[in-house]
């Protein structure tokens, strides 16, 4: 070799030409040279061989690394959301598949791949809880605000009905309280039986008619309209009965002991027409409906028996419910008017403060209803029931003599001593209309003559009374002739008098004129 | 003002009555009637104030003086009366025949009271 030649002839600086010998060994040591600088160079190619490989497979590694590191983040980007997403939507915890891949165990980048993944997931699950909380609650609010509506609606519904209805029966209920206090002042002026019977017929109509119109009045808000003082429970069963149907069948103990206050007497009234009405009405026609009282420590209890099929189970529970109040001011489901009466009854029972109880069967086999009324609506019955000393004329032991001038001085026309102005009823909305007609003469026919003809019709009255005075004459010592021109007795037979003087008249009087 | 006045038209004619509408005798409104006997137990509550009026003692009553005491009806106090009379609580007085004017006077009576008219 050229380059070791030159080297070893560098280094060694012998003149070969000078010594012969020295050539060999130059020579030898030249192939020493060469064998040991190709023997250093194998092995340096070794070693970079070797580290050459190493590199190539970490590269490898890496890649590969590289390329699961690209599909886990792919794998959790499309799961951990999906995943979050599901849980979101169900509320189910959903299981991720987050296993490493081996070819990333035991890295910085595996650990730091699957804290992300965590979070991903805890944030969306995050979010997806905070949006359906939202969701929910804004639809808590939709439905709220519905409701709200639909229940606005209804009232506004209730409310018109309700109104309709108030007015129709305050109207009639005036009406028929004007009616019926026409036809009070009608029964005191006519005594004909044909008009009496009449009249009554008409009366006890426009009762009915009153009861049924102020029970709608009651649902539809109302207060009664009509005001009593207190009265004795013996007349409060005796009002109720005039406002139902059938009312003969209707038999009532002695009710004297107590009377009703007088706030509470028309509303007490009203309930015990429903309960008769109901117990008339659901009992043969040839049952008597009994009314009694039972005597508490606190209480009155005003008791309906009926001797009608007993109230089916339904029907009682149904009016056990109605009693106990539920749904008793609706008045958009009103039934037909027995329903509705003990509907008003539950609706006055609570606003006055008594109680009713609904029990079958009863002794009779029937139902048995009871007014249930507390000492604060009751109290003692007055000393009004008894007649006053002083309305009663005395009656006459002795006839008195006609007295020409105080007998023709009364015109006093029958009715007005028995019928007071202030003695009509006092119903509210027709108080002028009840009092107006009460003054009125009987009739003009009958009042003209009447001065005229009074003689006769003294005469007349007075064979009548004598005979009634008669067996008390020797009872009375003073034989005053007491005459009081405004008595009742007299003002009618005065008119009786005349009536029969005149009937004895006419007769001649047509036999002239043919 | 103590309450509204206790209102005689309260209970209506026809319950006082029991549904009766016309008396069964001729009972008028001027005609008179004395207590009888009888218990007065089994009467209703107007039946009973009708006879509470005839106090021991007292004469006869007419119709329309009873009607008046008790602020009634005359009509439904005549049917009242009718049925005490017919169950014996009240009666009409006894005739007194020789008290009743004779009737020739009642025609002279009638005659000169025509002249008049």
């Amino acid at each position: 070799m050229p380059a070791g030649a030159r080297a070893t002839g560098g280094t060694v600086p012998i003149d070969f030409r000078e010594d012969p010998m020295t050539e060999p060994i130059l020579i030898l040591l030249a192939l020493a040279a060469g064998t040991f600088a190709s023997l250093l160079f194998l092995r340096r190619a070794r070693a970079e061989k070797r580290r050459a490989d190493e590199t190539e497979q970490r590269r490898e590694q890496l890649a590969q690394q590289m390329r699961a590191a690209e599909q886990y983040v792919a794998h959790i980007a499309q799961s951990v959301v999906q995943a979050a997403a599901s849980e979101a939507q169900t509320g189910r915890p959903y299981q991720l598949d987050s296993a490493i891949p081996p070819q990333l165990a035991h890295t910085q980048l595996a650990n730091g791949l699957a804290a992300l993944a965590n979070q991903v997931r805890s944030a969306i699950t995050m979010t997806g809880r905070l949006a359906q909380n939202a969701a929910e609650e804004q639809l808590a609010q939709v439905w709220a605000e519905t409701e709200r509506q639909v229940a606005q609606a209804r009232q506004e519904s209730v409310d018109v009905a309700r109104a309709a209805v108030r007015a129709f029966a305050s109207s009639t209920v005036q009406r028929a309280a004007k009616l019926s206090s026409t036809i009070s002042a009608g029964v005191r002026r006519h005594v004909s039986d044909e008009a009496y019977a009449t009249l009554v017929e008409m009366d006890h109509l426009a009762q009915q008619m009153l009861l049924t119109a102020s029970g709608y009045g009651v649902l539809a808000g109302d207060k009664l309209s009509r005001r009593w003082p207190a009265t004795t429970l013996t007349d409060v069963v005796r009002t109720a009965m005039g406002r139902v149907e059938g009312y003969q069948r209707v038999q009532h103990t002695d009710l004297e002991s107590f009377a009703v206050q007088s706030r509470a007497v028309e509303a007490v009234v009203h309930t015990l027409s429903v309960l008769l009405d109901n117990a008339l009405r659901y009992s043969p026609p040839n049952a008597r409906v009994h009314v009694s009282l039972e005597h508490g420590a606190n209480a009155a209890f005003l008791v309906v028996d009926d001797a009608g099929l007993r109230m089916e189970d339904e029907r009682l529970t149904w009016a056990r419910e109605v009693m106990s109040g539920e749904q008793r001011d609706d008045i958009t489901r009103l039934g037909a008017y027995p329903q509705t009466g003990l509907r008003v009854a539950s609706v006055l029972a609570h606003q006055y403060g008594f109680r009713v109880e609904l029990t079958a069967p009863n002794l009779y086999g029937g139902t048995r209803a009871i007014i249930v009324l507390p000492q604060a609506l009751l109290t003692t019955p007055g000393p009004s029931r008894a007649v006053p000393a002083q309305s009663l004329p005395a009656p006459r032991p002795v006839a008195a003599a006609p007295v020409p001038s105080a007998v023709p001085s009364t015109e006093t026309p029958m009715p007005e001593p028995v019928s007071p102005p202030e003695a009509m009823p006092v119903a509210e909305p027709a108080p002028a209309a009840a009092a107006a007609p009460a003054p009125a003469p009987v009739t003009p026919a009958d009042a003209q003559p009447a001065p005229r003809q009074a003689p006769a019709t003294t005469a007349s009255g007075l064979t009548v009374r004598r005979r009634g005075a008669r067996p008390a004459a020797a009872a009375r010592p003073g034989p005053e002739p007491v005459v009081e021109p405004g008595r009742p007795s007299v003002a009618a037979a005065w008119m009786a008098g005349s009536r029969s003087s005149r009937d004895n008249q006419n007769p001649p009087r047509t036999d002239e004129g043919r | 003002m103590s309450g509204p006045r206790r209102d005689p038209d309260m209970v209506r004619p026809y319950v006082r009555t029991g549904g009766r509408v016309r008396p069964h005798r001729d009972v008028r409104l001027e005609s008179v009637v004395v207590a009888a006997s009888g218990a007065a137990d089994e009467l209703g509550p107007d039946a009973r104030r009708v006879l509470s009026l005839f106090a021991v003692g007292r004469g006869g009553l007419a119709v329309a003086d009873i009607a008046a005491a008790l602020q009634l009806p005359p009509s439904t106090v005549r049917i009242i009366v009718s049925s005490l009379m017919d169950s014996g609580h009240l009666a009409s007085p006894a005739p007194a025949v020789e008290d009743q004017p004779q009737n020739d006077i009642l025609q002279k009576v009638l005659d000169g009271l025509r002249e008049l008219v």
